[in-house]
């Protein structure tokens, strides 16, 4: 096994503030310094060690509120946390402790770069020999524990340094044991027992066996006098039931027998009432009804009804002849429902049949009317054609005057310009008493004048004869075109006579037919009428037919029903003469049960009153039972209780005493060497030895430091004559001195902020110590101080020690520079 | 009750406990049990032990 294990290296990845991996290499550095302001990661350098080492770290296992989980040493921007802790001694041991986020840490160990395979764990505490507890007792060394020492008040103090020897435990242990809670449990158990001792005081000495014993007896006695009384009741009782079930039958049959003769009466008073009708006549008048009915259904084409009508050859008087008349009634019924619908439908047709006749007779009359508005046309036509002949005939003659018209207007317009000519001529002439002709050119004189008048003269006469010939053929014209038109105008009116005409003509085809029509339906309507007076009268017959059945059937129905009470009354006779009623016997055994209702009570009431107190006596006895049954458990466990009470008082007087004996021990084992150490670091004469002793005090034991004056020899008490700084220098010689205080295989200790409050002087002091000692041979120091640098390099210069700044890195984690 | 590794100083206190013959034999076994479980359960585990032994769970103990 390696013995005297120092660390080579260390490389931090993921661990607390550090997130990107930092290695720090110490060589064979004495004192390696950790320089670096709050918060820059020295501490956490300190606790990955602690945490390599044990896979944990005092704030996780520590009992308390503020308790760590394993994931919080995790740094929060990775999820994965890896410490490389190499330690040398006799032998090379490489430790790598892992943890991913979420999942159970693993460690493997590396002896001499072999890897151990079994239980890592157990190996890794055999190599370094040292509990976690121990390590952090004898190996950290914290300036809260230093504090805690050199200010605290007795109880702070003696707590400080119970933690120091690790015997806080037995105190926390034995405070911890929950007497009160036992006490309380003890009192409630006594005041348990004392409420049932009360209530078992109620109950008293009721609850006696005997007693119960000679009830029962009583009872039993009395339910087998009941039972007796019981049976001699329900024999009574039988009897008495049996009477009343003779006197029940008398009073029902006589009671029967008025109601019969009552019915009687009533069913002589019907038949009274009602008239007495001939089976014959009845028969004969069925078989009539029946005979007209087959003939009108005939008479309806309803064949198969008419067959169906009455199946039987010969009428029988029997109740199901009524339905089947009734349903002849209903056929009828059906009958009349057809005929009327018939009806309906024939007056509705005659009516349609009328409209339509009055329409085209209005019709017609307007087409008389009209043409006898046309009809002169006609004559007045023939007479025009007869004088002037046909239109063709007309048109030519118009024809031929115009070309004469014609011929007459150029030859009068000829003879108008040579009028013209002449008359020009001859004003000339008169004028001028010559002139030219206006055609041949020939000269013309006062002597042509003369012929020329004449000429004119002639002229004038051909003109106007002309022109009246001319007026004459105009007006003719005209004539024959006024003609012309009118004949023309009349041909219109007349094609328009002759299509009125055939109108008329099939006008009055249809009338005829409509005509024929109508009369057909009043045929039928009559037909349909007689039909239904022939059903109605029918129907009428039925319904008198089944009333006079209803009362033949009835009065029959009265005779039977007569018959049948007369019979009845007669057997009631009979049976109420066989029933014999025994009025004295009944009184007395009426008497009887009553007088036995009466003891039977009285001892019931007797055997319930007996019982309930037989029952509350057993009752009692139970409860006293079930009382002294779980006083007995509760005794027990009270008795249990006091003993384990005792017990817990013992355990604690136990561990007092195991407490009071290790601090001697303790003190004992660190003396020599507390005092070695602090004659090193306390150079001054006058203070020469310290002691601390265990003072028992009534409230709990604490401990006093006393220090032994140079000058006279005088132990004084260190809190009220001493400096800080001398208080200071005994605390840490007194923390020096538990280094090693059990036997372990590591050769470093861990100074966290060890010079808070401290001189120069004590510093130096301090350091030089620790240079001295022999063992532990490496030691770390954590602070916040850089003028240690310079103080350690003077005291065991440049070659023994190594520092590392740590300054804040933001997520990387802390920046390491190694500066000496 | 005693773990598979205990400090060098519980094993003193445990074996101090031993030593004290004065206390018979059930209030030292009963003081190393209480020890042990506020060491490793705190007040509350030596409060609830207690309570077991008051319902009788624990008479050896």
């Amino acid at each position: 096994m390696p013995n005297g294990l120092k660390i080579e290296s260390l490389e931090i990845k993921g661990f607390r503030s550090f997130n990107l991996p930092r290695k720090f290499e110490l060589e064979e550095a004495r004192f390696i310094l950790l320089i670096g302001p709050i918060g820059s990661g020295k501490s956490s350098v300190l606790k990955a060690i602690e945490y390599a080492l044990y896979g944990s770290s005092y704030e996780i296992t520590r009992l308390g509120l503020i308790r760590l989980k394993h994931e919080d040493m995790v740094n929060d921007f990775s999820d994965l946390l890896n410490i490389e802790l190499i330690l040398k001694g006799e032998h090379r041991v490489r430790i790598v402790r892992g943890r991913k986020r979420g999942r159970p840490g693993r460690l493997r160990v590396y002896l001499d770069n072999m890897p151990v395979k079994n239980d890592v764990e157990r190996f890794l505490r055999d190599v370094i020999m040292l509990d976690h507890e121990d390590f952090l007792r004898e190996i950290v060394i914290h300036h809260l524990i230093l504090r805690d020492i050199v200010e605290g008040g007795p109880v702070r103090r003696s707590i400080a340094l119970d933690r120091l020897f690790g015997i806080e435990l037995l105190e926390q242990s034995y405070k911890s044991i929950p007497l009160t809670m036992v006490e309380k449990k003890i009192l409630e158990y006594e005041r348990k027992i004392g409420e049932l001792n009360l209530e078992l005081a109620k109950i008293g000495t009721f609850h006696d066996p005997e007693r119960i014993k000679s009830m029962e007896i009583d009872i039993n006695r009395l339910r087998n006098r009941i039972e007796t009384l019981q049976r001699e009741h329900k024999q009574v009782e039988s009897m008495l039931s049996e009477i009343e079930e003779t006197e029940l039958r008398r009073k029902l049959l006589l009671e029967r027998y008025y109601s019969l003769k009552s019915q009687l009466e009533e069913i002589d008073g019907k038949l009274d009432r009602v008239e007495e009708i001939s089976t014959v006549e009845i028969i004969s008048d069925i078989e009539d009804v029946l005979e007209n009915a087959r003939s009108l259904f005939r008479d309806m084409l309803y064949e198969e009804m008419a067959k169906e009508l009455y199946k039987e050859p010969r009428v029988v008087l029997k109740e199901d002849i009524i339905e089947k008349l009734n349903r002849i009634l209903l056929a009828m019924n059906n009958i009349m429902k057809d005929l009327e619908y018939k009806l309906d439908n024939q007056l509705n047709e005659r009516i349609e049949y009328k409209r339509r006749y009055d329409v085209l007779r209005g019709k017609q009359i307007d087409l008389e009317s009209e043409i006898e508005k046309l009809i002169h046309y006609r004559y007045e036509y023939t007479d025009l054609v007869k004088k002037y002949g046909l239109p063709d005939d007309i048109s030519k003659r118009i024809e031929e005057y115009e070309a004469e018209l014609l011929k007459l207007g150029r030859k009068n317009r000829q003879l108008k310009n040579i009028w013209d000519l002449l008359k020009v001529t001859i004003d000339r002439i008169e004028l001028e008493k010559r002139t030219k002709c206006p055609i041949c050119g020939k000269e013309l004189v006062s002597e042509d004048l003369e012929n020329m008048r004449r000429r004119k003269e002639i002229e004038e006469k051909d003109l106007v004869n002309i022109i009246r010939k001319m007026e004459e053929i105009e007006s003719k014209i005209n004539e024959l075109r006024d003609i012309l038109n009118r004949i023309r105008g009349m041909e219109e009116n007349i094609r328009r006579l002759e299509e009125l005409e055939l109108e008329k003509e099939e006008l009055e085809r249809k009338i005829t037919k409509i005509s024929n029509l109508l009369h057909h339906a009043e045929e039928n309507i009559h037909i349909v009428k007689d039909k239904m007076r022939r059903a109605r009268y029918l129907k009428e017959r039925l319904s008198d037919l089944i009333e006079k059945l209803t009362i033949y059937f009835e009065r029959k129905s009265l005779l039977e029903r007569r018959r049948d009470i007369q019979k009845n009354l007669e057997s009631i006779k009979e049976e109420l003469e066989k029933l014999r009623y025994e009025e004295s016997r009944y009184l007395k055994l009426k008497k009887r049960k009553e007088e036995l209702e009466k003891i039977l009570f009285e001892d019931k009431v007797k055997l319930e009153s007996l019982l309930r107190e037989y029952e509350k006596l057993k009752k009692d006895l139970e409860r006293a039972k079930d009382f002294l049954k779980r006083k007995e458990q509760l005794e027990r466990k009270l008795e249990y209780l006091r003993k384990l009470y005792k017990y817990l008082e013992n355990v604690r007087k136990l561990l007092r005493e195991v407490q009071a004996d290790l601090r001697v021990r303790m003190l004992k084992r660190i003396r020599s060497n507390m005092n070695k150490t602090f004659k090193q670091l306390y150079v001054h004469p006058d203070l020469v030895e310290v002691d601390i002793r265990a003072v028992e005090t009534p409230k709990r034991s604490v401990y006093e430091i006393y220090v032994r004056r140079g000058s006279d020899g005088t132990w004084i008490p260190i809190y009220s004559k001493l400096s800080d700084g001398q208080r200071l220098m005994i605390a840490l010689s007194l923390l020096l001195s538990i280094y090693k205080l059990y036997p372990h295989n590591i050769d470093f200790i861990l100074l966290d902020e060890p010079f808070a409050n401290i001189n120069g002087e004590c510093r130096r002091s301090i350091l030089k110590l620790l240079a001295d000692t022999e063992s532990p041979s490496q030691i770390f120091i954590a602070t916040q101080d850089e003028s240690i640098i310079d103080l350690v390099k003077e005291i065991v210069g440049k070659d023994n020690m190594i520092a590392y700044k740590l300054t804040y890195g933001g997520i990387e984690g802390p920046k390491v520079t190694r500066i000496c | 009750m005693r773990r598979k590794y205990e400090s060098k100083l519980i094993e003193e206190i445990l074996s101090l406990i031993d030593s004290r013959v004065e206390y018979d034999e059930n209030t030292r076994e009963l003081a190393k049990t209480i020890l042990l479980a506020f060491k490793n359960e705190g007040r509350k585990g030596v409060e609830k032990m207690v309570e077991n032994m008051m319902e009788g769970k624990n008479l050896d103990a």
